[in-house]
């Protein structure tokens, strides 16, 4: 099925467009990340609407439009989003493969000390992982911690899907001029 | 996109006008069932991108269509578990235009993980 032209639809449109006529896809892909020593292993699980969407293309915004929405509502004077537009005007991008869709939600969802510095520790602050990898139950999950084990066996997969060339996910549009020129991490 | 009906009013035939607002304002933006209890799971769901498994009974939600604030309702509940314990109160923490925070607590006061989590969005999206 061919996705509408969704350019300058109201991104909630194209969601129900998706949720219509998309079959969900359940990602065995989970994220596994620290973002700090005190807490314990958090776990990011893909939705399977969005999944469906982002392998479909067409529907979702750049992942730099979220930047740009946090930037502002991190601003003191925050009242209420006043550039909700870039959300449904910004060119949405092209179909994603799984992997792709994964790294993209790392990007909008985890926070930013972590990927950016996921390999510059003692151990990497963040893999991704098969979900049987993970404990079968839930006991002592509040000291669930990424292994050294775990991390040796998946390092690469990080580091290979953070460099690869990919079609529908565009790191020069993920890190586009308007987002270098507001400076908004700098 | 076709098959529009731009409309003010909706007239039942027995039941008299609504001001179609009413239902646009009065929808939930977003709303999501997850399994929190084995590996977290999501099981159905509208307007949402992930969740993020924090510690036991601590579950981000991420919006896929920001709201337009944090100012917007939440009504949160869970289910009984299979293994037979019963989730006590709902706590909504940290809620952003992008994001909340669902919490599933034990009668006794603790953090728990349930079997099925229910949490929506009511307000107005960005």
């Amino acid at each position: 099925m061919n996705t509408p032209e969704f350019k300058g639809t109201h991104l909630f449109e194209r969601l129900l467009w998706a949720k219509e006529n998309l079959e969900p896809v359940q990602s065995d892909y989970r994220v596994v990340f620290e973002s700090d020593v005190d807490s314990p292993a958090s776990i990011l699980v893909a939705d399977p609407n969005w999944m469906a969407a982002a392998k479909q293309g067409g529907i979702l915004p750049p992942v730099w439009v979220y930047w740009l929405l946090a930037a502002d509502e991190a601003h003191p004077d925050f009242k209420k989003h006043t550039r909700g537009y870039l959300l449904h005007d910004t060119q949405p991008i092209g179909p994603l493969t799984e992997e792709q869709a994964i790294e993209y939600l790392i990007y909008k969802d985890v926070p930013r000390h972590v990927w950016e510095n996921y390999n510059k520790g003692n151990k990497p602050n963040l893999i991704i992982c098969n979900k049987s990898q993970l404990p079968k139950t839930r006991e002592w999950r509040n000291a669930w911690s990424i292994s050294d084990e775990v991390v040796s066996g998946n390092i690469e997969t990080v580091q290979s899907i953070e460099y690869q060339e990919t079609e529908g996910l565009d790191l020069t549009e993920m890190f586009s001029e308007e987002l270098n020129r507001s400076k908004v991490y700098a | 996109m076709a098959g529009k009906i731009i409309a003010d009013q909706i007239q039942s035939s027995t039941a008299g006008t609504l001001d179609t607002k009413y239902v646009v304002d009065g929808s939930a933006k977003a709303w999501v069932s997850f399994d929190n209890a084995s590996t977290a799971t999501i099981e159905e769901s509208l307007n949402i991108s992930n969740i993020v498994d924090f510690a036991a009974g601590e579950t981000q939600v991420n919006l896929t269509n920001n709201m337009t604030n944090a100012n917007y309702c939440i009504p949160a509940s869970a289910g009984r578990t299979t293994s037979g314990g019963s989730p006590g109160a709902q706590w909504i923490y940290g809620p952003a235009s992008s994001r909340w925070q669902h919490e599933t607590m034990a009668n006794g006061g603790s953090y728990m993980d349930a079997d099925n989590n229910y949490s929506a969005a009511l307000g107005d999206l960005a």
